[in-house]
């Protein structure tokens, strides 16, 4: 999609929720859509799913510009994009199988093949007993996992999720994940998670873009972008560290590796830049499979950045003086996979 | 000269009886045209709120302009105003007959806000829900709005079915009959004591009844 988005609210001042923005969601990976509250975040899936129209731009689904068609066709066309809102979204008065029929009985299928099917889809998300329930008798989880059913029924080829996991326990949380995950693998789906939950970007993204203000800031891989010092995505896909503070008279360095740990280039930088080197703290995670490494370095401050950086760059490391929140503009990583 | 002659209870029943029936005919016949009218008209106004599902600023501001000026006119002023309107529509201003219009105009608007707020509590994902998976907004309304939305329908109904009874009451003070007219003509105007007693009895019953019908319905559909 390549689409911009100005909300016109009667007796006040129009809403840029997303600039024009140019996005493409590949097929068959888990793309995240990361940002803070009021970032933008939704208003990309109500775009992409065509609950709303881009006021610039125009938005594509497998090759279809769905951003100018009537009603009708602009229905038929987001058929294939199964979507499950935040809260689940359940209508109360039906049990958890006749939600998950919904789908299906708007599509118009028969009745005895959509309660098959609706059976069949309760059972891959574990509540085949729940069936006769209704919403107000399931728990938090259940209620997703019933959402998760009703999104999949009309075997879309794109699952969308707008926070499908925010204020589920954590136990809770990892549960839908491991299902969405063996979801997406056993249906190939594409998957669209809209969050600003970490640990879901850690357990189940491929890519994560960042949005900021209605603007997207940074795309990339997330094992790339964990592993590059200054991208500020790899920053938010690595949970917290705490470190040490910088002894006097040197300064924080960050180094982002993807190896296993090992510190053999340690004693060899602190030769190039014949100082004493303190280690500060750092973190190892596996994403996606890759390990990925951060650590903090004392080095004192009297060493030219340059140098600092050059030497790093001759063993192979990407050296930068910890950023914090440095301007995201100045150190723009471009990152391909 | 007798200020007051009370009947017996035993005539005071016999009057009532038949006063009830009429009532209740009334408030029969009034319900079915305010719900008939009303739950359409209700559902339109909502959806072209801009919470509905095709808001149309200029409509839902005029629209809901007229209710609430309708809701506003004393119900009096209001059967008295349209008395024309109902000859001409009715054949007659007086009586059940004459009283069917001017009844069912005044209810009309208190049933119009209680559909329109029973069909705002229905959380606007789920009308989503049904239009991402392909409903037209005729399907979005008959298979997700009004179910979703009437147990809250069901609670405040209790409310307009009472509100109907207390209109009809207020139009015997006309001639349209039922027991409001028992009460004028006897128990006010002959200074009846039973027959008064008999009719606020009847009504107070009549109310609670209600209310207590309304709260199982609730309950029963409230999942
Ligand atoms: N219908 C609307 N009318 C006016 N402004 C809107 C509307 N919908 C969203 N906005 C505005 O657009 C901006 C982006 O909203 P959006 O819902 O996309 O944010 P978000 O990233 O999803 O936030 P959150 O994490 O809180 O869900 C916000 O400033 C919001 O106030
Ligand atoms: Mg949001």
């Amino acid at each position: 999609m390549s689409a911009g988005k100005t909300y016109y609210p009667r007796g006040r001042s129009p809403v840029v929720a997303l600039k024009p923005t140019t996005l493409d969601i590949p097929a068959g990976e888990v793309t995240a859509i990361l940002g803070e509250s009021g970032a933008g975040k939704t208003t990309v899936g109500r775009l992409v799913n065509g609950l709303t129209r881009p006021t610039t731009g125009s938005v594509s689904i497998d090759g279809v510009d769905i951003s100018r068609l009537p009603h009708k066709k602009l229905i038929d066309a987001t058929r294939k994009i199964g979507v499950i809102f935040q809260g689940s979204a359940l209508l109360s008065r039906r049990t958890a199988l006749e939600n998950v029929e919904l789908p299906l009985q708007i599509s118009g299928a028969g009745r005895a093949a959509r309660r098959a099917r609706a059976r069949e889809l309760l059972a891959r998300v574990g509540l085949e007993e729940k069936a006769g329930a209704y919403p107000s008798q399931l728990s938090g989880g259940q209620k997703q996992r019933v959402a998760i059913a009703r999104a999949l029924s009309a075997r879309p080829d794109y699952l969308l999720a707008d926070e499908a996991t925010s204020g589920l326990d954590s136990e809770t949380t990892r549960s839908i994940l491991r299902l969405l995950r063996e979801l997406r693998d056993d249906l190939r789906l594409t998957v669209v998670l809209i969050t600003h939950e970490m640990d879901v970007v850690r357990e189940l993204a491929d890519r994560a873009v960042l949005f900021e203000g209605g603007a997207l800031v940074e795309q990339a891989a997330v094992s790339d972008a964990a592993r590059t010092p200054d991208s500020r995505l790899g920053r938010l896909v690595l949970p917290p560290v705490n470190i040490a503070p910088a002894p006097p008279g040197t300064t924080t360095w960050e180094v982002g590796y993807a190896r296993e740990v090992a510190l053999d280039w340690l004693p060899e930088l602190s030769a190039r830049l014949d100082a004493r080197i303190p280690l500060l703290g750092g973190i190892s995670e596996v994403i996606n499979g890759h390990p990925v490494s951060r650590l903090y370095l004392a080095i004192p401050s009297g060493l030219p950045a340059q140098a600092v950086a050059g030497a790093g760059e001759a063993l192979g490391l990407v050296l930068l003086p910890r950023g914090g929140d440095a301007p995201a503009d100045s150190r723009k990583v471009t990152l391909a996979r | 000269m007798i200020l007051a002659q009370n009947t017996s209870l035993q005539d005071a029943l016999t009057l009532f009886w038949p006063a009830l029936l009429q009532t209740f005919q009334m408030a029969a016949i009034v319900l079915a045209l305010t719900t008939v009218i009303g739950v359409p008209f209700a559902t339109y106004l909502f959806n072209v709120s801009p919470f509905g599902l095709f808001p149309r600023y200029h409509v839902y501001t005029v629209l809901s302009w007229l209710v609430s000026l309708g809701r506003s006119v004393p119900f009096l002023v209001l059967m008295a105003a349209i008395v024309p309107y109902t000859r001409a529509l009715m054949g007659t201003g007086i009586g059940v007959r004459g009283a069917i219009v001017p009844l069912t105009l005044g209810a009309l608007p208190v049933v119009v806000r209680l559909v329109e707020s029973a069909l705002r509590s229905v959380p606007p994902e789920i009308s989503e829900v049904a239009q991402v998976s392909g409903a037209s907004r005729l399907r979005t309304i008959l298979v997700v709005q009004w179910p979703e939305a009437v147990p809250a329908i069901m609670t405040s109904s209790t409310i307009a079915v009472i509100g109907v009874f207390e209109l009809i009451a207020v139009a015997g003070v006309i001639g349209a009959g039922g027991i409001g007219y028992l009460a004028i003509s006897f128990g006010y105007n002959r200074f009846d004591n039973t027959v008064m007693l008999v009719t606020v009895v009847g009504l107070a019953a009549i109310a609670i009844t209600i209310q207590l019908v309304g709260d199982v319905f609730a309950r029963i559909l409230r999942k």
